[in-house]
């Protein structure tokens, strides 16, 4: 047997070990339901939901579907290749274990493994949200059968797993880079800055030329080369063939590339992983400690209260001596910034000046406080963005450091308010920052800069505390990736629920004639009580399960 | 392979950053010998475990491990070697006989094989009643039988034993003892011992060498390593070979913290 397929099946066997004596039975009735949501229950339920829905837009569908259709799969191909570089360092921060290094793997192996054992949680997250894409594509086209339905779920599985492992290759490459290149190594932070701009950049900058295309028939043409059409080119050929017709990439070009090229790249990355990956532990890092690293430091303990000080500054230095941290807390200062600079370009007078703002072509919402309503939105988004890359930093590197903290006189509950203490740090610094940038860039007025600092840092903080209550009912104990992704997505779905209930009470309580901009910084400031409240509970039940942790 | 020498490194060094973690490093060790690195913490002892390991690549020097180069023939170094790590870190969500099929596929030791010698091992270390339980809640001495099961699961023809009685009650730290004397002296393997436990070394050890701050400065049977000294016991040869002024560690003052 392969190496790979080992290191996949060890994987999956310590992603399920809770249900280590079933586990063939976990999957089977996993796998079960996820089908059986995904060829009846889902597209029954969607069939029935979508046409009282889609009425309101009858005979738009049509028109905009093909760029619905492109515009999406080209985001998820993005945010896939994106998604390794979010965890850059977090590999060689970790490490991975002797008894892996030691043995006759090579980096191919290990390189496959990390992506093969991702493949089964990609599949059922298809299966989830695949009948929904699927229901909606059967309102234009209702001939489409079962296997058209399973075509398109495999088409997104495709597209996901190619971007994946693109992301997994330049996230890899660009690691290797840092550790073998000495001279990138010892300005490591400046590459880092300079890396997450090039790569928010592009970001949106795919963005940007895909809403040029739009209006432009002969660079659309040529844009139809970018991967994630090949994916797209299928499913718009299921739905009506003469979608794609006029298109250098027709259907069977689009076939070959969406199967061949995803082949011949995992075939390569695994021939010449060593290229490109490496798996040598590496210690330079821990070595040397920066001598700049004094006055900031200095700052912040002048900053922090007598009584926490000394362990506020010991999470401060071993937060901000990760690399993995660093990385995380430039893209979220990066993405945020160049979100608002985008926004900014694409405005054409400063946002005081704007009084009515168009939606789209079909909607227009006359709005009287678009600058705050901006900025409230912003600070929602930026919010997310730090809180989730800053919460899933873990505060106990090993149960030993808890352990540490337990038998302590001072207790475990010190370890999580100085964490939160020194997120507070990083957020003033970081708030200040960003509110100075946009307030430049904006031409805010003093209220404005004062509603968007104190949003964006509350945002930011509920994010934070309700990921940090998580990890104290379940640390992350510094592990890799697995608990991560659980936590990630389940504050996602918090949003969601809490979003959801704060329009289901701001909206029956709206006064009728209210001003749009109103209205949603109502629904902002429901949601933002409500998060805080949901915050609150996972906060004080996790340091009550963490006081009782064994 | 015919060649008699198990291990021979020839100016070995690994750098880190400007730090030498090993300097110019020379081994000569016959097969069927066991071999013990002693040192203080920190004078790269582990660093040279890995480099012969080939988990790491050496900043200069070279050397070969079983006729195998240790830069350009990585597999076959590493499928000839069993390594038991200082920090031994497991699959805490593993049970121990899952975590030691997983190392037993790791170097391709048939199905049938690896569920004998785990029963055996199991048996031997006195885990055969847990051996279905999540390994995070093993003790760590129990964790460190897991791991030194691991080590032998491939049957090597080198060991590289870091600390291998570490964490060890007195009845286990014996059957290790022994374990390892019956290894080189029935099976004819070759162990390389490091650790900071000089019984071990003066019981297990044919050669011994001293390292610090990466050089090695003294090798030779235990024997031979006291008498160059003129010390009476290993410990004393030890403390004389790091610590050589006169005024060394006896003279301290061990309170002046209070």
């Amino acid at each position: 047997m392969s190496l790979w397929i080992i290191l996949v099946k060890n994987e999956l066997r310590i992603r399920t070990a809770k249900f280590k004596s079933h586990r063939k039975l976990f999957f089977i009735t996993i796998f079960a339901i996820f089908l059986f949501w995904a060829i009846y229950l889902g597209p029954v339920f969607f069939n029935a939901v979508f046409p009282d829905i889609l009425s309101a837009f009858s005979g738009v569908l049509e028109l905009v579907l093909h760029f619905v259709i492109e515009y999406f799969l080209m985001t998820v191909f993005i945010m896939f290749i994106l998604y390794p570089l979010f965890t850059l360092f977090r590999k060689s921060e970790i490490g991975i274990k002797d008894v892996i290094l030691s043995s006759p793997v090579k980096p191919g192996d290990i390189f496959l493994s990390e992506f093969f054992s991702q493949l089964p949680f990609i599949f059922l997250i298809v299966l989830a949200v695949g009948p929904a894409a699927a229901s909606l594509l059967s309102q234009v086209n209702p001939q489409l059968t079962i296997v058209h339905y399973f075509t398109i779920y495999l088409v997104i599985f495709l597209l996901m797993t190619f971007s994946l492992i693109i992301g997994t290759i330049l996230a890899n490459w660009i690691e290797f880079k840092f550790s073998s290149n000495k001279r990138i190594s010892s300005s490591s932070n400046s590459f880092l800055l300079l890396l997450s701009f090039i790569v928010i950049i592009s970001f949106y900058l795919f963005h940007y030329a895909f809403n040029l295309a739009y209006n432009d028939p002969v660079f659309k043409n040529w844009l139809s080369i970018f991967p994630s059409f090949w994916y797209s080119n299928i499913i718009l050929y299921i739905i009506n063939p003469t979608l794609i017709q006029s298109y250098i990439v027709n259907i069977w070009l689009s076939v070959i590339l969406a199967i061949g090229i995803p082949l011949m790249v995992f075939f390569f990355s695994y021939r010449k992983a060593e290229v490109f990956y490496s798996y040598e532990p590496q210690h330079e890092k821990n070595l040397i400690i920066k001598e700049r690293e004094g006055i900031f430091f200095k700052f912040i303990e002048k900053m922090t209260l007598k009584k926490y000080r000394i362990v506020v500054m010991v999470q401060f230095k071993n937060f901000l001596r990760k690399k993995e941290n660093v990385t995380k807390l430039i893209y979220s200062i990066a993405f945020t910034g160049i979100l608002g600079l985008f926004i900014f370009l694409s405005l054409d007078n400063p946002l005081t000046s704007i009084k009515d703002y168009l939606v789209g072509e079909l909607v227009s919402i006359p709005v009287e406080y678009f600058d705050i309503l901006v900025m409230s939105i912003f600070s929602w988004m930026g919010g997310l963005i730090f809180g989730m890359m800053m919460g899933i930093s873990s505060i106990f590197d090993s149960k030993d450091i808890l352990y540490l903290y337990k038998k302590s006189t001072k207790g475990v509950n010190t370890s999580i308010y100085s964490f939160l203490y020194l997120m507070t740090h990083l957020l003033l610094l970081y708030g200040i920052a960003l509110t100075i940038f946009f307030a430049i860039l904006f031409s805010l007025n003093f209220v404005v800069v004062g509603i968007f600092f104190s949003t964006y840092i509350i945002y930011c903080f509920i994010i934070v505390v309700q990921l940090v209550g998580l990890q104290c009912i379940r640390p992350l104990y510094g592990e890799r990736g697995k608990q991560i992704y659980f936590k990630i997505y389940f504050i996602g779905v918090l949003q969601v629920v809490s979003l959801l209930i704060s329009l289901f009470i701001t909206i029956p309580l709206f006064p009728i004639a209210i001003d749009y901009s109103l209205g949603f910084m109502y629904i902002l400031f429901t949601n933002m009580g409500i998060s805080a409240t949901i915050a609150s509970v996972m906060l004080l039940f996790g340091l009550f399960k963490l006081n009782r942790t064994d | 392979m015919l060649e008699k020498l198990a291990i021979k490194a020839q100016n070995l060094s690994k750098y880190y950053g400007k730090l030498c973690a090993v300097d110019s490093l020379n081994l000569k060790i016959p097969r069927g010998q066991t071999y013990g690195l002693l040192g203080p913490n920190g004078a790269g002892k582990t660093t040279t475990v890995r480099l012969l390991n080939s988990i790491i690549t050496p900043s200069s020097g070279d050397a070969e491990v079983l006729g195998y180069n240790i830069k350009s023939q990585k597999h076959q170094v590493k499928s000839n070697c069993g390594f038991l790590s200082e920090s031994p870190s497991l699959y805490e969500k593993l049970t121990a006989r899952e975590f030691l099929e997983f190392v037993g596929d790791l170097y391709s030791v048939p199905k049938s094989l690896i569920h004998k010698r785990i029963d055996e091992f199991l048996k031997m270390f006195d885990l055969e009643k847990r051996e279905n339980d999540l390994l995070e809640g093993y003790s760590r001495g129990m964790k460190q039988k897991v791991c030194l099961s691991a080590t032998l699961i491939h049957d090597p023809k080198i060991l590289f034993l870091d600390e291998p009685t570490a964490n060890l009650d007195p009845i286990s730290a014996r059957i290790v003892k022994n374990l390892i004397l019956d290894l080189v002296k029935r099976a004819n393997k070759t162990v390389f011992i490091c650790t900071h436990l000089l019984d071990i070394a003066k019981e297990l050890c044919d050669v011994i060498g001293i390292i610090n701050k990466g050089v090695l400065l003294i090798e030779g049977s235990p024997k031979e390593v006291m008498a160059s000294v003129n010390a009476n016991n290993l410990e004393d040869a030890y403390s004389k070979i790091l610590n050589p002024s006169p005024n060394g560690a006896s003279n301290k003052d061990y309170l002046s913290w209070r």
